[in-house]
């Protein structure tokens, strides 16, 4: 059950981030959450987005390099110890990267991971739960 | 010191006998013994007696670099191969290098010239001289390492790419005298200087070349490193370096034109231009036998000086370089053409990328950056993807060139984009 990530390459210039949120603002697109990795020279711009084929389309359409990837959104509870919870049950997995969706009341932990499918069923018999991509 | 006045401070009168008759043997040889010549020659109804002097070179066609790629490897080569005793290479404007080939005697013609740079630039025998251009394909090392050795100097071939090692040897040998790119001397002043050694040291002479260079850097030279600086002028095709050099007075370098015939010509036209205008240089190898060049064109854009020189050299002198007139790029004293790097884009596989060449100079030494555009069939959502292509066209750039390359990935279409004909480089290094 993946969600969708619209990941987006940006250059080392003033400016570029905000080209992004321009574009999404402009298609009345609602941005979830994101994490930026950085390079000295370039960065990798990632999204999790009210609805992801219509972003990457209209970034596109700008001139922006976009793609679609598939990543897991794991609901942890707001608690001490929760996120360890999830990580000791992935501890064979190898996690390239994640970072935080959040609400008021729970959050989740957006995932890349190796053998997705796999890890996905390790997550859910470890009592987790994995969103869908209507719940995003 | 003139290593060979006889030859280089011949009469006008001598010098016209020498060169005709040299010319004549010439043109008959490689009627004869090439296929392409022959051609070339019939193509226009020209036959070797039609050439009875250095006065009828101007009938003869150009050669070009296109037309020693079109016959490589050895396909102008005028003996067979097995008088060839050595062959070096440089930067083709695409994939296949430029080769080219010399027999023994030509060996012995290229050491006598650049002997006669070396003493030109006051080496003697009794120097130590450290050779700091690239061993190998290169003319650079061993052209000099020849000039040196037949010279009766100590030959030290330190090649390029340790200069801490370079500085220890050239303390503990007491080296006299060096020879190296401009900029790598620049850049050795500037190590000498941090480590504070430069009373230790008995450098007294630097013969540089392989790049363009100006009055300014070698007054910075000679000033930081308290010796005198001479330039020394070559190209594989005609030779290798010692074509032409400097002397004391440093009023333009003077050709060895008892083996090297040059003219400028305009390069739109081709017709030959008169003294002191500036158009393209063009080389007759007199007497070269592995690969003899008619009328081979440089795309070095530059004037002659005629008469008699203040050192008493009678030979015509090239002053000063201004540009080429191709897009060929001279980095760290590597030839660089845009086109190889476009070659070697495609090469990679994919749409082709567009690319940005920038030239730079940083602490006295070149650097070559290119900018690639990445559209996202290029990478995927992790960085290690990007990282790994990045690293990819480094290395794929790498061998192409023979030179190290910044590689910097940027956002399609961000590259400019220029009307009609496109500009793939930017080069940033001031050479006035």
């Amino acid at each position: 059950m993946a969600v969708k990530q619209v990941t987006v390459f940006i250059g080392n210039k003033e400016g570029r981030i905000e080209k992004v949120t321009e574009v999404l603002k402009d298609n009345s697109i609602n941005i979830s959450s994101l994490s930026l990795a950085e390079s000295v020279d370039f960065g990798l711009l990632r999204l999790i987005v009210s609805d992801p084929e219509k972003a990457k389309d209209a970034l596109k359409a700008e001139g922006l390099s976009a793609r679609l990837s598939d990543v897991i959104a794991v609901e942890i509870s707001n608690a001490p110890g929760s996120l360890h919870g999830l990580l000791t049950a992935l501890v064979e997995f190898n996690i390239e990267y994640m970072y935080v969706l959040s609400s008021a009341e729970t959050a989740s932990m957006i995932m890349k991971i190796k053998d997705y499918e796999s890890a996905e069923a390790v997550i859910r018999k470890s009592g987790f739960r994995v969103l869908a991509q209507s719940e995003i | 010191m003139i290593w060979n006045e006889t030859k280089e401070c011949m009469s006008a009168d001598e010098k016209l006998t020498l060169q005709s008759a040299r010319l004549v043997k010439l043109v008959d040889r490689v009627y004869h013994n090439v296929e392409f010549y022959r051609k070339r020659m019939q193509s226009v109804g020209i036959e070797p007696g039609d050439i009875t002097g250095i006065e009828d070179l101007k009938k003869l066609p150009y050669t070009t670099k296109n037309d020693l790629r079109d016959n490589y490897p050895f396909g102008l080569f005028a003996v067979p191969r097995e008088q060839i005793v050595r062959v070096h290479a440089s930067s083709g404007t695409t994939g296949k290098a430029t080769v080219v080939g010399y027999t023994r005697r030509d060996i012995d013609i290229w050491a006598e010239c650049v002997a006669r740079c070396l003493a030109g630039a006051g080496v003697t025998s009794k120097d130590i001289i450290q050779v700091a251009y690239g061993y190998g394909l290169f003319t650079g090392g061993l052209g000099a390492h020849y000039g040196a050795e037949f010279m009766g100097a100590t030959v030290v071939p330190q090649s390029t790419g340790n200069t801490k090692k370079l500085l220890t040897m050239m303390n503990d040998f007491g080296v006299t005298a060096i020879a190296c790119t401009p900029s790598y001397l620049l850049h050795i002043a500037e190590v000498v200087k941090e480590q504070g050694i430069l009373d230790e040291l008995k450098l007294r002479v630097a013969i540089c070349g392989a790049e363009p260079w100006t009055e300014n850097m070698r007054h910075m030279i000679e000033k930081e490193l308290n010796i005198k600086a001479y330039d020394i002028y070559g190209l594989s095709e005609v030779m290798g370096p010692g074509v032409a050099c400097d002397c004391e007075f440093h009023k333009g370098l003077h050709v060895h034109d008892d083996h090297f015939y040059p003219e400028i010509i305009d390069p739109e036209t081709l017709e030959p231009v008169g003294e002191n205008v500036t158009g393209e240089l063009v080389f007759t190898t007199l007497t070269k036998e592995g690969l003899p060049l008619i009328r081979y064109r440089t795309k070095d854009l530059t004037s002659i000086e005629y008469g008699t020189c203040e050192c008493g050299r009678t030979q015509p002198r090239i002053q000063k370089f201004k540009g080429r007139s191709d897009d060929m790029l001279i980095i760290r004293g590597v030839n660089v053409f845009p086109s190889q790097v476009e070659a070697a884009l495609l090469e990679m596989g994919g749409t082709t990328p567009n690319y940005m060449m920038i030239v730079d100079r940083v602490d006295h030494q070149d650097t070559l950056e290119v900018q690639v555009e990445v559209d996202e069939s290029y990478f995927d959502d992790e960085m290690r993807g990007l990282e790994n292509l990045a690293g990819k066209i480094g290395g794929a750039l790498k061998q192409a060139l023979g030179l190290a390359v910044k590689v910097r990935l940027v956002e399609p279409k961000t590259l400019p984009r220029y009307e009609g004909k496109s500009v793939h480089v930017i080069d940033n290094r001031k050479l006035e």
